[in-house]
C-alpha cells in the first residue's frame, strides 16, 4: 500500500471515529451512504449493480475516488439480487426482471392474508426461533424450498446448496472490498454488523405491518414474547459482523417502530424494551450503534437519551436534524439530515444554502457526519452530490 | 438481558453437539476437536437462516 494512502485513511479515520465519538475532529467527516446513485455516476444500470455484486462495488470504489469521501458503505445496494434468485426469495422485485433496468430493486410485502407467520404461529415461533426459520419461513418466502413434511425436490436441495455458497461468497468479498478502498482512495469502510430490532423483524418479514397492528391488540403478550425470544439471536447476529477493532459502528436500520405507525404506548411497550438491552449489550462491549432511523424518529429522541452517552450516532432521514441536535446533540454524533429530495429536484446552490444551515447549527462543536437523509439512490443530481461534498470539505473545517 | 428466558438452543446453534453426540460411536479419539468443528461448521447454517431473515 502506498505510504500517501496509508496516511490518507489513518487521518479519515481518525476524523470519522471522533465525529462518531461526539468529538469534535479536524474537520467535518463526509460519509454519503450512497446506494444506487453510484451506478448511475460510475456508468452502469441498477440492474447491473444489484445482480452484479463486482460491479456494485466498482461503482462505490469509482465514487469513492472521484468524490474523496472519507467513509463509504463497500456496497450500499447491499441486496445481491443474484443471491436472493438462487435461494428463490419472494418477496423481492429485480430490476432487470420485474423492474425496468434502471429502477432499484423493491421489497414486497404480502397481504395480511399471506403474510409469511400465522397469527396462531407465535408460540412456535417463541420456542425455537431458528427452527420456525428453517421450518416455517422459509419454505413460504423461498419458491424452491419445500414445505416439512411434503417431498423434497432437486429445487430444494439446490436452493440451500447455492444460497450458502453464494452467501459466502458474498460476505467473504466485503474483506476484498474494504482492503482495496482503503488502498486505492485512503477509503473508511464505514459500518460493520447488521441489526435489526425484534419489533421490526416482526412487522418486515413475518407477521407483516398490518398483521402486526392487529397482533398487538389483539395478542400483545404474545408479541412482546416474540420479540424477546428474537432479542439474543439478533444480538449474536450484529456482534458477529462486528468490526474486531471497534471503529466503525454496526448499524440498525429502524423500519416501522415509530409513530405514527404505532402509538408512543405501543413504541414503549414492544419496540423500545425489546431493542434498548441490546444496545445496551453491544455498548458494553465496545461497540457504538449507528441509528439509520429511516423515517421520522424524532418522536422517540427522550428514550433514545436513555442510553449511555456516545453508545448510538443518530442518522436523521425525514427527522428534523435541528431538533436532534437541541434533543440529543449532547450525548450523541448526529449525521445525515440533508433531505434527499434537495439532491434530486433541488440545485447546486440550494444544497449548499441547506448543508451550510446544518453544519452552522448541527455541527459547530463537532459530533456531525455529512450525509443526506436516505440512502442516495440514483434520482439524486451529481451535481448536487458534487455540491453537498465539496461545500461540506470547504466550510466544515474546524 | 439476563432477565429474558433462555433460549431452547443458544444463539449460533442449529443442531446442539449435544444431540449430535448421542448419533455418534464412542469417540476414541480427540472429542473436543470433533466437537469443535461440528460447532463451527454448524454456525455456518446459523448464520445462513438468520441473514436470510435480517440482511436479505
Amino acid at each position: 500500500m502506498a505510504h500517501g494512502m496509508e496516511q490518507l485513511y489513518a487521518e479519515r479515520l481518525k476524523r470519522y471515529v471522533t465525529a462518531m465519538r461526539n468529538e469534535k475532529p479536524d474537520r467535518i467527516p463526509i460519509r454519503p451512504f450512497a446506494a444506487e446513485f453510484t451506478a448511475k455516476y460510475a456508468g452502469y444500470t441498477c440492474q447491473e449493480v444489484t445482480h452484479d455484486y463486482e460491479k456494485a462495488f466498482a461503482a462505490v470504489r469509482k465514487c469513492a475516488a472521484d468524490f474523496d469521501w472519507d467513509a463509504v458503505v463497500g456496497n450500499m445496494v447491499y441486496v445481491w439480487t443474484a443471491l436472493t434468485q438462487a435461494i428463490g426469495l419472494r418477496y423481492y422485485a429485480t430490476p432487470g426482471i420485474e423492474l425496468d433496468p434502471d429502477t432499484g430493486f423493491q421489497y414486497l410485502e404480502p397481504s395480511e392474508e399471506a403474510a409469511f407467520m400465522r397469527a396462531d404461529e407465535y408460540d412456535q415461533l417463541i420456542e425455537s426461533p431458528t427452527e420456525f426459520l428453517f421450518n416455517v419461513w422459509l419454505p413460504r418466502v423461498s419458491k424452491d424450498v419445500s414445505p416439512m413434511g411434503q417431498p423434497t425436490s432437486y429445487r430444494n436441495n439446490l436452493s440451500f446448496l447455492k444460497g450458502g455458497m453464494a452467501m459466502l461468497s458474498y460476505f467473504s468479498s466485503f474483506e476484498t472490498q474494504a482492503a482495496r478502498l482503503r488502498a486505492e482512495s485512503g477509503t473508511v469502510s464505514a459500518i460493520s454488523g447488521i441489526l435489526k430490532a425484534p419489533f421490526d423483524i416482526l412487522a418486515d418479514k413475518l407477521r407483516g405491518y398490518i398483521g402486526l397492528t392487529m397482533d398487538i391488540l389483539e395478542r400483545p403478550d404474545k408479541v412482546l414474547a416474540a420479540c424477546e425470544a428474537l432479542m439474543p439471536h439478533l444480538l449474536h447476529i450484529a456482534l458477529g459482523g462486528a468490526d474486531p477493532e471497534k471503529n466503525v459502528p454496526i448499524s440498525i436500520w429502524m423500519h416501522r417502530g415509530c409513530v405514527p405507525f404505532i402509538s408512543p404506548q405501543q413504541f414503549n411497550r414492544f419496540y423500545w424494551p425489546t431493542l434498548k438491552p441490546i444496545i445496551q449489550e453491544i455498548w458494553s462491549r465496545g461497540h457504538q450503534v449507528l441509528f439509520y432511523a429511516e423515517g421520522d424518529w424524532n418522536a422517540h429522541l427522550d428514550s433514545f437519551a436513555e442510553l449511555p452517552d456516545a453508545s448510538i450516532i443518530y442518522h436523521a432521514d425525514k427527522a428534523d436534524p435541528f431538533e436532534a441536535h437541541r434533543k440529543i446533540g449532547r450525548k450523541f454524533c448526529i449525521s445525515g439530515g440533508i433531505p434527499n429530495t434537495l439532491l434530486s429536484f433541488g440545485t447546486p446552490d440550494e444544497v449548499r444554502a441547506y448543508c451550510k444551515k446544518v453544519i452552522d447549527e448541527v455541527a459547530r462543536d463537532g459530533g456531525y457526519i455529512m450525509d443526506a437523509g436516505a440512502i442516495i439512490q440514483n434520482d439524486a443530481r451529481v451535481e448536487n452530490v458534487r455540491a453537498m461534498t465539496e461545500f461540506t470539505r470547504e466550510y466544515g473545517v474546524y | 438481558m439476563s432477565d429474558k428466558k433462555e433460549p431452547k438452543w443458544k444463539p449460533g446453534v442449529c443442531i446442539p453437539w449435544e444431540e449430535k453426540i448421542k448419533e455418534l460411536p464412542p469417540i476414541r479419539g480427540d472429542e473436543e476437536l470433533v466437537r469443535r468443528k461440528w460447532e463451527d461448521i454448524d454456525q455456518l447454517a446459523y448464520i445462513y437462516i438468520w441473514h436470510c431473515l435480517v440482511s436479505f
